[in-house]
């Protein structure tokens, strides 16, 4: 923890944060029927667009892996997977918090939701396997795996999305159901939330660079 | 060089035999999916819960459950005794490594669910009246094929890292929840007869088996690399 | 409002934990790096 307040990125994006904030609670009005907590919209919005990005990353990263073999596309698909599991994991802790008070409870088998939890357990699952990467085979089998796993999403939202759905659909074809004000300010959450994505990747994918060259001195060491 | 197809029947056998050989495993999983079926409808009996309408849940959770230790077969063994590079030599295509496990996988589940589907209907009291069998087993059939299928393609990966037995059912739970729907649901059409209300559901299943049976071509040779 | 400021904190609390767990990660495997450098430069110096 005092690693982080030593960094000048860190209070930059605590800044940032700060910033999406007061747009969000000054700026966007208040919605006329649901009030203060449609607010909540704005970081459950910024963080399921931040993990589907990473997600996404991960996939096209995986195939570059299997295509290259080069280890820093291995870094981009782990770094990017941690990550978007981080942001997913805001978007189903916000959601609910946002569901209780509107649908009046708390959890429901919608398309949207059903679709954010399986790709959390496939993510997580894909962490799992990774490991850390430490030897060729985990990095090749993980890259993989996670090629199936973006396959199979839209199979898992199109299958719930038959069943049944109440997620109010926000941004259709049709353009966005938002008023001008809340628009900016979705836009400006968004922003900082991709921000702080870039720059959470690039922390981790250090970290894990170094790990390599950890491991990479050990076995020198032991050789 | 054999046909394709060939090569695939020859290992099919092969394994088939072994498997029927010494038959502990199979029949330890066996002893599991029976066990299942009693502790599912021993439960459900003290909650005292409709057994008709839960019927489709609780056959394809004890199917997944079963299929935990059914699906881990089918590397096992060659890599327990080192013959997986002598077997890929042999095959000469991984993929065909791949559908001949598949086609085991397969009919290793099949025949335990030749002897649990029949049990759990039992145990659970389940009319048959308005039951439509054949779409009944066409479900079963579609959604073992999918769960072979993945099953087949995860085992490919876990058997190749130690102590990954675990990580298993971990990888396929997820992948495997569009299978699960479209399973239940078609099972619960083909217990009310009403077919052509879940036909929607079976075609899903076909689509996730038909994508589970072809993607292998495109990512087996990535799996078995090493 | 006590939903908001709910959503606010998890947010908050879930990003701040992670770029700590990071940094944290960070500053062991900087430490380990060095140690092991040292070693290694250790090990080149004595007479095989």
């Amino acid at each position: 923890m005092k690693d982080a307040l030593k960094s000048p990125f860190f209070w930059g994006f605590t800044l940032l944060m700060l910033l999406a904030l007061s747009v969000i609670v000054y700026y966007a009005p208040v919605e006329r029927t649901m009030g203060l907590v449609q607010k909540v919209f704005y970081f459950h919005v910024a963080s399921a667009w931040v993990g589907l990005v990473a997600h996404t990353v991960v996939f096209a990263a995986s195939i570059l892996y299997l295509w290259k073999r080069s280890g820093g596309s291995d870094r981009l698909a782990r770094a990017s997977a941690e990550i978007g599991t981080v942001f997913i994991s805001c978007t189903l802790l916000t959601g609910p918090l946002w569901a209780y008070p509107i649908w009046n409870t708390w959890w429901t088998w919608d398309p949207r939701l059903t679709t954010t939890l399986v790709l959390w357990f496939m993510y997580a699952a894909y962490i799992a396997l990774h490991g850390g990467g430490a030897s060729e085979a985990r990095k090749r089998l993980a890259a993989v795996y996670g090629i199936i796993c973006f396959i199979n999403v839209p199979l898992v939202f199109f299958s719930t999305r038959w069943w049944r759905s109440i997620h109010p659909v926000v941004i259709s074809s049709e353009g966005i159901a938002l008023t001008p004000k809340m628009r900016v300010a979705m836009f400006v959450s968004v922003g900082v939330f991709s921000v702080l994505y870039f720059y959470l990747l690039r922390l981790r994918m250090k970290s894990l660079e170094l790990q390599e060259r950890v491991r990479h001195l050990k076995a020198q060491l032991l050789a | 060089m054999l046909k394709f197809g060939r090569r695939i029947l020859l290992i099919y056998r092969k394994d088939l035999q072994d498997e029927l050989r010494s038959t502990d495993h199979l029949l330890s999983t066996l002893v599991f999916g029976t066990m299942l079926v009693f502790v599912f409808s021993f439960a459900l009996e003290l909650a005292d819960v409709g057994t008709e309408q839960i019927f489709p849940a609780v056959l394809w959770v004890s199917i997944f459950f079963m299929s935990v230790l059914a699906l881990q077969r089918s590397f096992a063994k060659e890599r327990e005794y080192g013959a997986l590079d002598a077997l890929l030599l042999a095959s000469g295509e991984r993929s065909v490594l791949f559908y001949a496990k598949f086609l085991f996988s397969l009919t290793v589940l099949l025949l335990l669910e030749l002897v649990v589907v029949p049990l759990l209907w039992i145990f659970l009291d389940v009319g048959v009246g308005s039951a439509s069998l054949w779409f009944f087993l066409a479900a079963v059939l579609a959604g073992s094929w999918g769960l072979a299928a993945v099953g087949t393609l995860l085992n490919g990966i876990t058997v190749q890292l130690p102590g990954a037995r675990l990580l298993f059912p971990i990888l396929a739970f997820p992948l495997l929840i569009p299978l699960l729907m479209g399973a239940i649901l078609c099972t619960q059409g083909a217990l009310s007869g009403q077919v052509q209300a879940v036909l929607g559901w079976f075609y899903l299943l076909l689509v996730f088996d038909l994508l589970f049976t072809v993607l292998p071509l495109l990512l087996f040779d990535y799996i078995l690399e090493g | 409002m006590a939903f908001f400021v709910a959503g606010y904190l998890v947010v908050w609390a879930l990003v701040f934990l992670y770029t700590s767990f990071l940094y944290n990660g960070q500053r062991k495997l900087e430490q380990e790096l060095a140690f092991l450098e040292e070693l290694v430069g250790k090990q080149a110096d004595l007479p095989c």
